[in-house]
């Protein structure tokens, strides 16, 4: 288990914001890159790290097709710290930490190692922290969602992207009900409730809190702050119609109402022509393209992030 | 007796207690969208049982709200304690029944019954959505000639079904006359 809870982290630690949301191809990537364009702008310092082991492309997004440091060499202990790893970018104030060249069972890292990269990623000299990912809700994705201060869900407006973003919110809400104390009493109560529902678990929070608060009030009330301080976002990226202008909003209510926690909807980013040019040109369309409808939304986006 | 608006009732719908019809109908309205079968932002998120379940929530929560406010409307004679104090907190839903008075209101109010939003009524009678709404507020100086207006009005009472349009229609037309100071 990992025990560095967001609670933990103090005031000089830089700000982590992961960004996952279940399906591949929505667009994880270019929003890491980009967000970290318009902090970096701001004159904040960032660093966007690959944690997409397996599947890492950030460094091209950016124009490095061979990073000649990645995380590879940090879990290889080829190097003793992530800050030997950190790379500069064509942005200034903008460094990378790549995934590159990461052999497929370091995407799997062991529980120490992975203790060793969470507790580095909050010692890390920056004002920023981006996360970019990997697909699926495996249990080192969720691991990083959760030590973050925000995780930010990318959903493109398709049934399959917003079911995997719902396995996620669901998964990851099981992961953070696991690392909540008081633990052994939480999965007793939770036993005993899978075991009335006939082997099936309550489906929504609400009802998960209801259950365990008549079994444990004390396990209940934990589970309750687990509930209201699960830091989530959605954010709709290629919009096309007024519909998906209001998904993320949708998104938000029906977890907020059914589900029973917060999931707030931090934004939408439209279909611009723009950023798939700006992938195969390899780079950042918010550094070429400042205006154009995509980095102008991820500017509105990255100020109404907050993450405590 | 219709049965008691329950305390969460109005948690259900994500309306303050004692907020009014139209907003009780807007909330209502957007929920059941929301959590509809089709619906992309609630895909997967519930089981077929657990939606039906959840839109059988809304609507019994939806009913008994609507259900208390016409009771309320119908308007009992014996006014007891009880019945002030649920008068009081449901102020908002009373229907108008004042059709010569506030025809504008009267047609308002029967709209929301409906369910119907302005969008939707401007797709029936191709009405202009502002013009419905200037209608229903009574705002005179943003609606043409009377001749049309009376058209209109017959034509948004005709699509509510409402029982008396040609009456409604008659008294909206005599109230803008009289406040615009037409002959």
């Amino acid at each position: 288990m990992i025990d560095i809870s967001n609670d933990s982290l103090d005031k000089d630690s830089p700000r982590i914001w992961a960004i996952g949301g279940g399906k591949g191809g929505v667009g994880k990537s270019v929003l890491a890159a980009n967000l970290g364009v318009v902090l970096a702008k701001r004159r904040q310092r960032v660093i966007v790290v690959d944690a997409d082991l397996g599947g890492a492309n950030l460094h091209t997004l950016f124009g490095m097709p061979d990073p000649e440091l990645t995380l590879s060499d940090y879990i290889d202990r080829r190097v003793a710290s992530l800050d030997e790893i950190i790379l500069g970018t064509s942005i200034p104030g903008l460094h990378l930490v790549s995934g590159a060249h990461a052999l497929l069972e370091m995407a799997n890292p062991k529980h120490g190692q992975k203790r060793r990269i969470l507790r580095h990623l909050q010692e890390l000299e920056a004002d920023h922290v981006i996360l970019d990912l990997g697909a699926g809700t495996g249990i080192n994705v969720l691991d990083f969602f959760l030590v973050s201060h925000r995780g930010i869900l990318v959903v493109v407006p398709e049934p399959t992207s917003v079911e995997n973003a719902y396995h996620f919110i669901n998964a990851a809400f099981a992961r953070k009900l696991k690392q909540t104390e008081p633990r052994k009493k939480i999965a007793a109560a939770l036993e005993q409730i899978t075991a009335a529902h006939g082997g099936k678990r309550s489906k929504s929070a609400r009802d998960l809190v209801a259950d365990i608060m008549v079994i444990d009030p004390e396990a209940g009330a934990a589970v309750l702050a687990a509930a209201a301080t699960f830091a989530a976002s959605i954010v709709v990226n290629r919009a096309t119609s007024a519909s998906h202008d209001r998904l993320a909003a949708e998104m938000s209510m029906a977890c907020r109402e059914y589900y029973g926690i917060g999931v707030e909807a931090l934004g939408t980013l439209p279909t611009d022509p723009l950023v798939a040019r700006s992938v195969i040109d390899r780079e950042p369309v918010a550094a070429i393209h400042p205006d154009c409808p995509f980095a102008t939304a991820v500017r509105r986006m990255a100020s109404g992030l907050k993450g405590d | 007796m219709v049965e008691p608006i329950q305390r969460e009732d109005w948690e259900v719908l994500g309306v303050e207690p004692g907020a009014n019809l139209e907003k009780v109908h807007r909330a209502y309205h957007t929920r059941r969208n929301l959590f509809a079968t089709g619906s992309l932002a609630t895909y997967s998120l519930l089981g077929t049982t657990e939606r039906e379940e959840f839109l059988g929530r809304i609507d019994e929560a939806f009913m008994r709200i609507s259900n208390a406010a016409a009771d309320l409307n119908a308007a009992s004679s014996e006014e007891t304690e009880e019945q002030l104090r649920m008068d009081r907190a449901l102020a908002g839903l009373r229907t108008p029944t004042d059709l010569v008075g506030d025809p504008g209101a009267y047609l308002h109010h029967h709209r929301l019954v409906s369910g119907l939003t302005l969008e939707q009524v401007s797709v029936e009678t191709k009405i202009r959505p502002n013009l419905i709404a200037a209608i229903e507020k009574e705002e005179w100086h943003k609606l043409p000639a009377s001749v049309f207006v009376r058209g209109f009005v017959l034509q948004i009472a005709r699509l509510l079904r409402m029982d008396e349009p040609e009456q409604l229609a008659a008294a909206f037309v005599e109230k803008m006359r009289i406040e615009r100071g037409e002959d």
